[in-house]
């Protein structure tokens, strides 16, 4: 599509389709780049798809959803993520990215950036979906004024507060990288990768002529054809977004999904009074059992002035 | 700062020998009203108040006088201390606790000789003193009752301890795999 950052530097079609549509499922299907096209297509190693709504299709807040089965593969990097109308980076909602050959490993990751440093935060949650290779799952984000909450089959998974800079309306994007260098411990391909088996799937081989593939089905809230219709279509083999985030995205290793606490979870904070209050002979207070065991020498430090918590009620103390 | 924090609950802790310098016997009111000066301003800020009651700071001159928590008269005590806090703050705390963490205070300080006062007692010996914990938090709470709202909330505050193991597969824990399921 003119004018896309995704539609790559070709001024006329190349005639690739990585699409294939069958039974109402869209597939993305990645193979081996052409050899006639690879200096076209900055030598990348395999083509495969992308489908967006830029510029034609946008929400600030509602529900994002993506119905998937997802690809396979070693160096497969299949995502299904929201990126601002303005063109700005970040913010960047990653309603689902997964990797390679743990295709069950999914992330959901929101970026944004720091107003006063200028840093990039992100904020990922991992979760296990057993058969994501093998059938399909829900992953989708409403977008409310101060919630965002990431969704796996229709049930809440986890929530973050929406960050600063989330102004303007979000549109969509699905695609399937097949990365030429390792991001997050996966990948890459090269020139050299033929027929590499997958870890725990040993019938499984990546091999020129049966690519990876990630099976759509869009959600009922953007019709699969609608979005199709309005999508652009780039034949890339490395997405330029694994560069960017390279450097800000802490290690997969680290992410971890928080315990999720309840909606009316009380948090709260605590003290106790010995530790805290000092002021151990004032206002007719007698000695209680810590008082003098801790004046003992050698048994602990000095609990007669502790935090000075009593005095600093009545304003003596700074 | 509380109130900055963000968060709607403060949990403190009530010195017994504020508002009872020997123990027992009448109140300290100057002590007292620190107390109430606290659930005054965190009421006023919107933050629910959870008081305990003792967390394990006994009264030393209850130590010498009647001995400690192997004297079922710590625990009677405790239910007049316990009384007269109730009289004064239990219209705006719904919460509280009544003893912080008995199994540490008990074992450290009757059964391992760590934690005041310091005493390696026999087993019946301990076990006579882990009583009179218990026996207090019964009175006490029959005193806030007397005292307090309905609906006032009143218990132990403990700390448990639930593990998870580091590497959960079947492979280093045989149990795991039935976890898994």
């Amino acid at each position: 599509m003119a004018g896309s950052p995704f539609a790559g530097r070709a001024t006329a079609s190349l005639g690739l389709d990585p699409f294939r549509v069958k039974n109402g499922v869209l597939s993305i299907v990645a193979t081996r780049t052409p050899s006639e096209l690879k200096a076209e297509l900055f030598n990348n190693e395999y083509i495969s798809g992308l489908l967006t709504t830029q510029g034609t299709s946008s929400q600030k807040h509602g529900y994002f959803e993506i119905r998937a089965k997802l690809p396979l593969g070693h160096a497969v990097w299949p995502t299904f993520w929201m990126l601002a109308d303005d063109g700005g980076w970040p913010p960047e909602v990653d309603v689902l990215e997964a990797g390679g050959e743990r295709p069950g490993d999914l992330v959901m990751t929101t970026h944004w950036r720091i107003p006063a440093s200028g840093k990039i935060q992100s904020c990922g949650f991992d979760f296990g979906v057993s058969d994501a290779s093998d059938g399909f799952h829900n992953c989708g984000v409403p977008s409310e004024p101060d919630r965002l909450v990431y969704f796996i089959d229709r049930r809440p998974v986890s929530d973050i507060k929406v960050p600063i800079g989330f102004d303007d309306p979000m549109y969509m994007i699905v695609n399937l990288a097949i990365l030429s260098k390792c991001f997050l411990g996966v990948g890459p391909v090269d020139a050299e990768t033929r027929d590499r088996r997958v870890r725990d799937r040993p019938d499984f081989r990546l091999s020129d002529r049966y690519g990876p593939r990630a099976e759509v089905m869009m959600s009922a809230t953007v019709s699969r054809r609608s979005f199709a219709r309005l999508a652009s279509l780039a034949a890339f083999g490395l997405t330029t977004r694994a560069d960017a985030a390279e450097v800000e995205t802490p290690p997969l290793a680290q992410r971890h999904a928080p315990a999720r606490f309840p909606m009316d979870f009380l948090w709260g904070t605590a003290t106790s009074s010995y530790q805290i209050e000092g002021a151990v002979d004032e206002d007719g207070r007698g000695k209680s059992i810590w008082d003098i065991f801790s004046d003992t020498p050698g048994k602990i430090g000095d609990g007669d002035r502790a935090n000075e918590y009593y005095r600093r009620d009545k304003g003596e103390s700074g | 700062m509380i109130k900055a924090l963000g968060v709607k609950a403060y949990h403190f802790s009530i010195a017994w020998t504020r508002v009872l310098p020997d123990g027992t016997g009448r109140p300290n009111l100057s002590g007292l009203d620190f107390y109430n000066r606290l659930v005054e301003v965190l009421v006023a800020n919107g933050i629910e108040p959870y008081a305990t009651l003792y967390h394990w700071d006994l009264p030393q001159a209850l130590q010498d006088r009647v001995g400690d928590w192997q004297s079922s008269d710590t625990s009677k005590a405790f239910a007049n201390y316990a009384a007269c806090v109730a009289e004064r703050l239990a219209d705006r705390v719904s919460n509280v606790f009544i003893v912080n963490e008995v199994g540490r205070f008990v074992n450290l300080g009757y059964g391992w000789g760590i934690d005041v006062p310091g005493l390696k007692l026999p087993t019946a010996q301990l076990n006579q003193a882990r009583h009179h914990v218990p026996f207090a938090h019964g009175l006490a709470l029959q005193a806030i009752r007397a005292s307090g709202r309905a609906g006032t909330r009143v218990g132990p505050a403990e700390n448990i301890a639930a593990y998870v193991p580091a590497i959960a597969t079947p492979e280093k824990h045989p149990c795991c795999g039935d976890c898994d399921a």
